[in-house]
């Protein structure tokens, strides 16, 4: 679990100098691997899905030879099934520069209001869509039990939906809320995440409404913690005052 | 890209029993976030190290905070009917501990430091805390209050100390040593803190906790119990 | 030397209340509970020399105090059921004879649950007695003026302007009412019978625990066909609040609709034909249909006209389809035809429960201590029982020569009645929440449940008895 939830303190960007690395990859953005992946995402994925042959189409294209596919992602461990870490990097990448990409447009300096949790959630699915036809593959590359999964699928996921509550104007909480909302999300955005894998409809409308369902029953959770809680503590006081009462006929 | 931190408020459920646990409206940090017209200076980023310790900081401190709030919420819940005289004291340092929590709530959502998974267990354990120790006297209620405070005023004067010592940054262009205004508002903000916990265990001992009568096992007791709910705090 | 300032301070502490008046008791509020306690007072042989003043910001004597000699011929929306014990505390002990040709005897209770096809009938002779509230209040009023008793001072269109300690360093000592006309009075025992919002509450510190519904509670006096076959009192619980219809004399009735606030809005906006179809609708139909007829008229897509034919067509076609005519009789309330102009409204529903319903020298009674959802017309109820313990741990204190005002004297009313409240206001929550969902496994484990309940009839005795009292 505290892989999953490592957290760092986030300090202000006023006096901190603003990283120019985006943090679970270990390159910035100006890099030749941020180029070389960026490139092999955008145009070579869509077509040959998360494979070596997409990253090698890539790096050809950019002018570079494919002994360079055995650097990218070289500090990831194979997965089981013979994934190759140059694959791995691609999945990392396209995770992050998505998580990235969804918060980059936000009026975050002025004073507008941000915009609504489902907003977002539906677009970081929208975003998926240039990838679609591989989000199957791209799934169970994720999904393998093992050090992928727990040090950087998982903590991608988590990241998501964090960066999601907090740059939405879903009220965030202070106790254990904070906890099972996230999770709640997590799971509606994985579920939707696997709905569109098979969904064939136009627009992925399918998926959007499927996505828009679960997310409904996110905020009806957030609100049955609540009143559980109020329950609660009114039944404890309740039992105390009412031991008061009896106490007092002496 | 500075957030502006005000979110739209969703209003708490007024006339809710959770809302009698006290918040106060006017809750914020010490001093506000430094503005555009400060002329400020950029450091460098802090280590791993230092931002992982700053997020156990906030962690745990916020863990107290609704520790002492839920306790005392359980001492004014027995104490203020039967005992009227106490009640204006135990009001006061209830409704300043509320200013505490709600000032480490809001830095914890600001700094996106997770909270404690135990939050609940630390809710139940509090108020039992405070109401069982109400219900055995008003003087065990204040040796409660002395031991808790004891704790927490070490607990705060140790994380003063680290803060001061391990946070020399180095600006951007490697000229000036120092620490940003985020950091001196914080070391503030807990040093005023302490002293208030520091003026609530003198009260408590003014308040006769010294006569309480199993002292040494109650203070000691909860001293422990206090030990390892930090520990716990800082890391679940 | 410090007898001297010891004069002094409290000199100086009175001198500001010098034209305080003294009293023993200070009702603060007019409603059934505060105007039960003063009859009740005054009736007691043991209390009826205390001074008593009653304080009300509305108009008693007149508009309500008329409504005993002059009643109009309709009935008013805000109606009560009243169980044997509290009519039987209200015409036995305090005396009060109650407008009988207003009030609506009913002699059993039909619950059906709105997701399935559970059922609940309970039946007894006069088990409970539908009253108008302004019935009881001007009962009351009429009981008091016809008495005539002495030191009894009844003060309306007055609003409570504050209310201080004489010593505000001492909270034993005599709280100090300050009225908007000017007058304090200076009171041994101040009693707060102010509702939900009581200020008398406020001040004595005492805190209250609960929540808001987030429902609101629809009622409107309704006209029917024919006189029902059976009376008794009709609940369906539909997922959204159960809807209540309960006999008045003759051919009226009253509705009782605890639905969500979106919803509560659409049905006092709607035109009087097609509100009672809906009424009709809401005992007859399945949810689903309601939950159609809602959207439409949300959205506009259907008219007035089109639902009235479309709730006839649908009650019909569910009618024709039993084979025994008399079965209608027996499992839906009787139709309704009409509403009376106007008669139409809504508040919202919350509970709440008072930590303590005393303090030294302050006690609270009714809606100020305890709110609760009406479906199971227990709220005026509980009032009644407070004031009649009450009065019990009073009559005791002052048998035993203490100060009604003391502690000592008051908790017996806590201690008697708190368990009591705690145990109706807990079940009535719960029904309510185990009611308010459409959640398949829930819906049948209630069914089963209350099917259950149905068939037990030593279960039914026991229920009815707890809340109706011992049958006769």
């Amino acid at each position: 679990m505290s892989r999953v939830f490592t957290r760092l303190y986030h300090p202000n960007n006023l006096e901190h100098a603003l990283p120019k690395i985006i943090k679970p990859l270990t390159y910035g953005t100006d890099s030749v691997q941020f180029k070389v992946l960026s490139n092999a995402l955008n145009k070579h994925v869509p077509q040959y899905g998360f494979n070596e042959r997409a990253i090698v189409q890539s790096l050809n294209e950019l002018g570079m030879g494919s002994s360079y596919l055995s650097v990218l992602g070289s500090s990831n461990s194979p997965s089981f099934f013979n994934v190759s870490p140059s694959v791995l990097e691609l999945v990392k990448f396209h995770l992050v520069s998505k998580r990235n990409q969804l918060i980059t447009d936000l009026p975050l300096d002025s004073d507008k209001p941000l915009p609504d949790l489902k907003t977002l959630f539906l677009q970081r699915l929208k975003l998926n869509e240039h990838v679609a036809p591989h989000l199957s593959q791209l799934l169970s590359i994720m999904s393998v039990p093992g050090e992928f999964l727990a040090s950087t699928a998982l903590s991608e996921l988590h990241k998501l939906t964090d960066d999601m509550i907090f740059y939405s104007n879903e009220q965030d909480h202070n106790d254990f809320a904070w906890y099972s909302k996230r999770i709640a999300l997590s799971t509606a955005y994985v579920s939707s995440e696997l709905f569109m894998a098979q969904d064939k409809s136009h627009n992925f409308q399918e998926t959007m409404e499927f996505a828009q369902s679960k997310l409904n029953k996110v905020s009806q959770l957030g609100s049955m913690y609540n009143n559980t809680e109020e329950y609660l503590w009114f039944t404890l006081l309740s039992s105390i005052n009412l031991a008061k009462s009896q106490i007092t006929r002496g | 890209m500075l957030r502006t931190c005000c979110r739209r408020a969703v209003p708490l459920r007024q006339f809710s029993v959770l809302s009698t646990l006290g918040n106060s409206s006017n809750a914020g940090e010490h001093r506000a976030e430094p503005n555009e017209s400060a002329e400020l200076t950029k450091f460098k980023p802090m280590s791993d190290a230092q931002l992982a310790y700053l997020d156990r900081v906030v962690r745990v401190d916020q863990a107290g905070e609704l520790g002492a709030n839920y306790i005392y919420a359980g001492q004014f819940f027995v104490l203020a009917n039967r005992y009227p005289h106490l009640r204006p004291v135990l009001q006061h340092m209830w409704d300043q501990e509320i200013h505490h929590h709600d000032t480490f709530n809001n830095l914890q959502l600001k700094r996106r430091v997770r909270p404690s998974l135990l939050t609940p267990l630390w809710k139940i354990g509090a108020f039992a805390m405070g109401s069982g120790t109400a219900f055995l006297s008003p003087e065990a209620a204040m040796a409660c209050t002395e031991a808790v405070e004891t704790v927490i005023g070490g607990h705060y004067n140790d994380q003063l100390r680290c803060l001061n010592n391990q946070y020399e940054l180095e600006s951007e262009d490697g000229t000036k040593v120092g620490q940003t205004v985020e950091l001196k508002n914080l070391q503030a903000t807990i040093k005023q803190f302490r002293d208030e916990e520091l003026e609530h265990l003198q009260t408590a001992i003014d308040y006769d906790s010294h006569k309480a009568v199993p002292y040494i096992l109650l203070t000691e007791g909860i001293k422990t119990v206090c030990r390892v709910a930090i520990w716990a705090a800082e890391r679940v | 030397m410090l007898s001297s300032r010891i004069l002094s301070r409290s000199f100086f502490a009175s001198a500001v209340n010098l034209q305080a008046k003294l009293t023993d008791v200070l009702i603060v509020g007019g409603g059934p509970a505060g105007l039960t306690l003063a009859a009740a007072i005054k009736q007691s042989p043991h209390l009826s020399d205390l001074s008593t003043v009653l304080v009300d910001a509305g108009d008693l004597k007149e508009k309500i105090g008329g409504f005993y000699h002059d009643p109009p011929d309709n009935f008013t929306n805000r109606v009560i059921s009243l169980t044997p014990q509290s009519k039987h505390f209200l015409e036995n002990t305090v005396g009060v004879s109650l407008m009988e040709e207003r009030i609506q005897p009913f002699d059993g209770l039909y619950v059906t649950d709105g997701c399935s096809n559970g059922t609940l009938e309970m039946e007894r002779d006069s088990m409970g007695f539908m009253v108008e509230i302004l019935n009881i209040q001007s009962s009351l009023l009429a009981k008091l003026r016809s008495s005539n008793a002495p030191n009894l001072d009844l003060i309306d269109k007055t609003k409570v302007q504050s209310i201080e300690y004489e010593d505000p360093e001492d909270t034993k000592s005599w709280p100090v009412v300050t009225l908007d006309s000017g007058e304090q009075y200076k009171t041994r025992l101040l009693i707060g019978a102010d509702g939900f919002n009581s200020p008398v509450r406020k001040f004595s510190g005492i805190e209250s625990r609960g929540w808001f519904y987030e429902r609101f509670g629809v009622v409107a006096t309704l006209k029917l066909e024919y006189p029902p076959f059976k009376i008794r009192g009709w609940q369906r619980f539909l997922p959204t609040g159960p809807v209540a219809h309960l006999p008045l004399p003759g051919t009226n009735s009253t509705l009782v609709w605890s639905t969500t606030e979106p919803l509560s809005r659409l049905l006092l906006s709607l035109d009087d034909d097609v509100f009672v179809a809906l009424v009709n609708a809401a005992f007859i139909l399945e949810d689903v249909d309601l939950e159609y007829y809602y959207k439409s008229l949300q959205e506009g897509t259907i008219t007035g006209e089109e639902l009235i034919q479309d709730v006839d067509f649908r009650i019909n076609e569910k009618f024709n389809s039993f084979k025994d005519d008399s079965v209608i009789d027996e499992k839906y309330p009787p139709k309704v035809i009409d509403i009376l102009d106007k008669s139409r409204g809504r508040f919202p529903l919350k509970l709440s429960h008072a930590d303590t319903y005393v303090a030294e020298r302050i006690a609270l009674v009714g809606d100020a201590a305890h709110t609760t959802h009406p479906l199971a017309g227990q709220g005026l109820n509980m009032g009644q029982g407070d004031v009649e313990s009450l009065i019990k741990a009073l009559e005791k204190a002052r048998q035993r020569g203490l100060d009604i005002g003391s502690l000592l004297a008051l908790e017996p009313y806590w201690a008697d009645r708190y368990p009591t409240n705690n145990m109706l206001l807990g079940v009535v929550d719960k029904l309510h929440k185990l009611y308010s969902t459409d959640f398949g496994p829930l819906v049948s484990l209630r069914t089963f449940g209350l099917n259950l309940v149905n068939s037990l009839q030593p279960l039914k005795d026991l229920m009815v008895g707890k809340v109706s009292g011992p049958s006769k």
